[in-house]
């Protein structure tokens, strides 16, 4: 196993509140907000792992040294919870499923498939281009979802998704992105909406701990 | 090939200015011995940045003192010879020669036979770095085909040219690392600095696109062909930037840059970001000239 203190970035005698500092930052930074609808979710999660390994062998080695002894709370921020447990059946669904777990080839094959398209096609056809990267006909496929449904909150929340800048364009060194603390509000308030449509939860696991 | 990635210099460190001219001299001397003295001129800070990630994943920091034609009696800092520059040099002589075919084939009068002229002093340093990397100019080669194929249909789709651009890249990572996860992170990165690069290069040719009546990838997608793009436009296309920057820099998070790291981090939060805005400012060719000369 790594050294705990290599992986958080701290040197061993850093003081526990700094610790539990960089602890936060990298939390932050790894944190499944930032890589919902991205292909490299999966290896987002294992870092988090093994940031969360880290912290709770550092934390229980310095209870030890002291007193009482540390319990690693579990969950913390580490809930990747985005098995999909869709409700609901037919294609679209099973389309749902295809995107979520990054196959696209096959939910393309089965989008370009079903002969009349309604306003759950588009978005379909929306949430595949993002997974892809093409951005700008995400943009266009949510827009035509909205405007023909637009009843339907997950439509509406994927196209202000997609035309706020999306995720936070967040630097290392304090050069953030221009997000006001409402939009940031309202960003995560529409990502758990999202997840929760496709059977996750953002929300709850934010800020524990 | 265009110089669009490259770090915002203002907020390097020293040490990772030094890091990076090392790169850049290490990739030159690199297109000297594999290609000649006139491959050097093509040199650009794009394949500079991919030759600096491919050096970050194999772990080579060693620095040689070497002189140069730019620097004949002071030996500079060079990045010692590496497969990684190797593989950025070649690359550099394909990706030139492509873009060279395709101004031949779309621009006109001088612009056309000064191309013409430089394509032809490109043709055997192409015919070598396809002997030399087979697979990977192939590969190129259908990337091209189909970018071209879109760009005559007039496609009104950013996205799929822009595809079918940002793909050369993600062959090139393959091309090189090994790693299965290292490839995955690196291809995915690279993809989006790809469209990052179509999409603002678009944007930086339109005007002259559209005063020659040439083919533009955001005419075509917005319908419009005013000389200056109107802001709402401008606004939408920054958006969609960012989207790709910042996908690029959450597969950038996910690797360990070791020495690198403040180096690619510049390129990639401030670098990119700076070049989009003054891009869709049109400051861009002003900076990009006084940039030039210093490194």
């Amino acid at each position: 196993m790594k050294d705990p203190y290599k992986v958080l970035n701290v040197s061993p005698d850093a003081s526990t509140e700094a610790i539990k500092q960089a602890y936060r930052e990298l939390a932050r930074k790894y944190h499944p907000d930032n890589y919902a609808d991205n292909p490299l979710s999966d290896l987002a999660e294992e870092k988090m792992k093994e940031i969360n390994e880290a912290y709770d062998q550092i934390m229980r080695e310095r209870a030890g040294k002291s007193s009482g002894g540390y319990t690693s709370q579990d969950s913390g921020y580490s809930s990747y919870t985005q098995q999909g447990s869709y409700g609901g059946s037919g294609i679209y669904a099973r389309i749902r499923q295809y995107i979520m777990n990054g196959n696209l080839l096959q939910a393309e094959q089965m989008l370009q498939s079903v002969p009349d398209r309604n306003a759950e096609w588009y978005f379909l056809m929306g949430a595949l281009c993002q997974r892809k990267g093409w951005f700008d006909e995400a943009l266009r496929y949510y827009r035509t979802a909205a405007e023909m449904d637009p009843s339907n909150m997950e439509y509406r929340q994927a196209l202000n998704m997609m035309q706020s800048g999306g995720r936070v364009y967040r630097a290392p060194y304090g050069y953030g992105g221009s997000m006001t603390t409402s939009d940031c509000c309202m960003n995560l308030i529409c990502a758990d909406c999202l997840c929760e449509c496709l059977g996750g939860n953002l929300i709850p696991c934010v800020g524990c701990r | 090939m265009f110089g669009y990635v490259r770090p915002l210099k203002g907020e390097l460190k020293v040490s990772e200015y030094e890091l990076f001219k090392a790169v850049y001299c290490g990739l030159c001397h690199s297109l000297g011995r594999r290609y000649g003295l006139p491959a050097r001129f093509v040199l650009s800070y794009d394949l500079t940045f991919f030759a600096a990630v491919l050096q970050a994943v194999e772990g080579k920091t060693d620095i040689c003192r070497r002189r140069c034609i730019a620097s004949p009696f002071i030996r500079r800092n060079t990045a010692c010879p590496s497969a990684s520059a190797d593989l950025a040099a070649d690359l550099t002589v394909l990706l030139t020669y492509f873009r060279l075919e395709d101004q031949v084939r779309d621009s006109k009068g001088f612009a056309r036979i000064s191309a013409f002229l430089r394509k032809l002093v490109m043709k055997p340093f192409f015919k070598r770095a396809r002997r030399l990397r087979p697979r990977l100019s192939e590969r190129i080669e259908g990337s091209i085909c189909s970018l071209t194929r879109l760009e005559e249909e007039r496609t009104t789709s950013i996205d799929r040219p822009a595809d079918a651009f940002a793909s050369i890249l993600s062959y090139a990572v393959e091309e090189a690392v090994t790693d299965e996860k290292t490839c995955r992170i690196l291809r995915t990165m690279f993809y989006h600095i790809g469209r990052w690069i179509y999409i603002i290069d678009a944007c930086d040719d339109y005007q002259s696109d559209i005063a020659n009546d040439q083919y533009n990838p955001i005419a075509c997608r917005y319908g419009v062909n005013d000389d200056v793009l109107p802001q709402d436009i401008k606004d939408e296309i920054r958006t969609t930037l960012s989207h790709s920057m910042a996908a690029a820099a959450s597969a950038f998070e996910l690797m360990d840059w070791d020495l690198w790291e403040g180096l690619v981090a510049n390129i990639i939060y401030k670098g990119l970001n700076a070049v989009t805005t003054e891009v869709l400012s049109g400051t861009w060719q002003r900076r990009r000239k006084a940039d030039e000369r210093p490194l």
